[in-house]
């Protein structure tokens, strides 16, 4: 069984700052991290790798910097790892990223499981692992915890407001896991002291992926227009006094209002 | 031959109308779907063409009325056994017939858990864009390309996004984002049956539904009560819960007091993770107003903070505070609304 996990690399939100004035993300002292809920995905990976015998393969799309977050990834005893890195794949949208990493996972090929994170934190919005399953044909369960591989089958649960539902889909297939669906794992010390020395990287580019400009140009579709600072709103009035006091001015305040009966 | 001569501007303007995609939960239309019909009424209005709504099961021309007397022109009614269960590649696949044959120019999804589930496969599918989790819709009539902003960040930033070049445009729209219209028994609009075309089989089956929590009271209340940390203990929550009764409002809790112990998940507000609600009126005792929570909270009509800091950051968005101890002011207020009752 070979199961592959596009993971990213994200800011820290903790180290984000909003610029108030200018309405833009203040990253300067931001600081880079694997995607939390990605981390499920890996730990779900490397569960099948430890019942199962599972080969498993990291591949992260983003900037020669992301090779951290898949050392990490060796560090936690993923048998592989590929970054797609190249000058042409910088700040594309969500639907060429899906024709970037599909190209890497043909490349890989002969796999029966992509396992994915269900959003990435800060701006990410859910799109890639369905996108990515419509994109190779593949049948998706999204928000999926309780995995079982069998029979050239996955059963997963798919998690639902008030319950959840049990899907089957043949394989290979597409999974974005859902949070809180394991215990995410962290690297070893021993493991992280390898992943650095010991083990490889693979950087893969445009022209190894067989992909021209134009293809990616021609899969983006959307462009931010425009941010601004969020959350602004008006100071409300302050009630004082005794407790007695307080209680008698907020009811009638409600009750003025029409807030309550 | 006419292909050929498409240049990208003829396919933009070939493409017309603005569309709801109704979800159904059992057997009714989810609130949701008004909403979004309510927003493809308000845009279409701006665009000049019709707003339409999608519906999707079985057995469900019965729910098409509604969808009209609340804003649609026409209701596509798709019928069909491989309808009767939400499954995502047969949804998708079906709504991409209609759309590569009826070319609609924007397309409107609740920004839940099917919405999620969909419309990003339906847009892989279509080579089109999609403008996520969007809280406000605007469109720019000149170029007619619509605008959709969301928050990132937590709430941070605001992000406005398009999709300039490519149709249909798709949108998911967060609940509570949308008013509704009310419905009006006197708006006339078509009901157009479609015949679904054998749909392929489908690689992920549905084995089981397994409802697990109970849908909890909170969501739909008018009124809610809710504490966190400073509520101190499971017991500090029957303080609340009589507040509640004296008001017939719900009791919730701050993840705070959800990781102390003191109350169920089931009582969790908040944005990553709880449930989300808008209500007419949130109390909050004793709570600090994390951005998580407030993410939750925000389409609250009317905020009350009851928190012993004076610097806690509930202060920033709520309509009214009130600096003390709320194990003091709870009662009080009790006492006082059973005071002006009597
Ligand atoms: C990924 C992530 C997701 C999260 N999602 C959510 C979410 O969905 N919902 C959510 O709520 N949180 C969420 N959180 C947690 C959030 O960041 C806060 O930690 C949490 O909301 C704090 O709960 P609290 O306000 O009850 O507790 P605290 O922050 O500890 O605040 C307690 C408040 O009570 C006041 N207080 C104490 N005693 C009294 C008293 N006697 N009378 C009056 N006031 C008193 C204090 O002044 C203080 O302001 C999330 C966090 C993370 C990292």
């Amino acid at each position: 069984m070979k199961v592959i996990v596009p993971i990213k690399q994200v800011y820290d939100p903790r180290t984000v700052r909003v610029s108030r004035s200018r309405g833009i993300l203040d990253i300067r002292e931001a600081e880079l991290m694997m995607n939390p809920g990605d981390r499920y995905a890996l730990a779900e990976a490397l569960r099948l790798k430890d019942e199962q015998g599972a080969r498993v393969v990291a591949i992260s799309m983003g900037p020669p910097e992301a090779e951290d977050i898949l050392r990490e990834a060796l560090a936690m005893d993923v048998d592989e790892a590929i970054l797609l890195s190249d000058e042409a794949f910088s700040g594309v949208d969500v639907s060429a990223a899906v024709v970037i990493v599909a190209k890497a996972i043909d490349k890989i090929g002969d796999y029966d499981l992509i396992l994915t994170g269900c959003k990435a934190s800060g701006d990410g919005s859910g799109q890639f692992a369905p996108r990515l399953a419509q994109h190779l044909d593949l049948p998706q369960i999204t928000r999926a915890s309780h995995l079982m591989v069998e029979g050239g089958k996955v059963k997963a649960r798919h998690k639902l407001p008030d319950g959840y539902a049990v899907l089957e889909a043949s394989l290979p297939a597409v999974l974005s896991i859902a949070e809180g669906a394991n215990e995410p794992r962290y690297p070893s010390l021993p493991g992280s002291i390898a992943a650095y020395d010991e083990r490889t990287v693979a950087i893969w580019g445009l022209e190894h992926l067989e992909l021209t400009p134009d293809e990616i140009t021609e899969n983006t579709c959307t462009e931010v227009r425009g941010t601004l600072a969020g959350l602004e709103r008006e100071l409300g009035r302050v009630i004082k006094g005794e407790p007695s006091e307080a209680a008698k001015e907020l009811t009638q305040e409600l009750k003025g209002g029409g807030l309550m009966r | 031959m006419w292909d050929e001569l498409l240049t990208p501007l003829d396919e933009v303007a070939e493409h017309m109308h603005v569309w709801a995609v109704a979800e159904v939960e059992d057997e009714s239309v989810a609130s949701i779907s008004y909403q979004l019909i309510g927003a493809a009424r308000d845009l279409a209005d701006l665009l000049g063409v019709k707003a339409e709504a999608v519906l999707m099961g079985k057995d469900v021309e019965g729910l098409a009325q509604e969808l009209i007397w609340r804003g649609a022109d026409t209701v596509y009614l798709l019928e069909e056994d491989a309808l009767s269960q939400y499954r995502t590649e047969t949804y998708a696949q079906v709504l991409a017939n209609l759309a590569d044959d009826r070319k609609p120019e924007i397309l409107l999804f609740g920004a839940t858990d099917k919405g999620e589930d969909l419309a990003p496969r339906l847009a892989q599918q279509l080579g089109t864009g999609l403008l996520p989790d969007c809280t406000k819709l605007e469109v720019d009539q000149a170029e007619r390309i619509l605008l959709g902003t969301r928050p990132t960040y937590d709430g941070g930033l605001m992000e406005t996004n398009a999709c300039p070049e490519k149709r249909p445009q798709i949108a998911t729209v967060r609940p509570g984002a949308v008013e509704p219209y009310p419905p009006s028994e006197s708006r006339r609009g078509d009901l157009e049956k479609i015949s679904v075309e054998s749909v392929e089989e489908v690689t992920a089956k549905v084995l089981e539904v397994v409802k697990e929590v109970p849908e909890p009271a909170l969501r739909h209340a008018k009124i809610v009560v809710a504490g966190g940390r400073g509520v101190g203990s499971a017991d500090g929550f029957k303080l609340l819960q009589k507040l509640a009764d004296e008001l017939g409002a719900a009791v919730g809790a701050s993840r705070g007091a959800f990781d102390e112990g003191w109350v169920g998940r089931e009582y969790w507000v908040g944005g990553a993770g709880g449930i989300t609600i808008g209500p007419d009126l949130y109390i909050a005792c004793g709570i600090s107003g994390a951005i998580q929570h407030f993410l939750g909270i925000k389409d609250s009509k009317f905020i009350v903070a009851i928190n012993k800091d004076p610097r806690a950051p509930i202060f920033e968005f709520a309509d009214v505070g009130i600096v003390g101890d709320l194990h003091e002011l709870v009662p009080a207020l009790v006492d006082e609304l059973r005071k002006t009752r009597s």
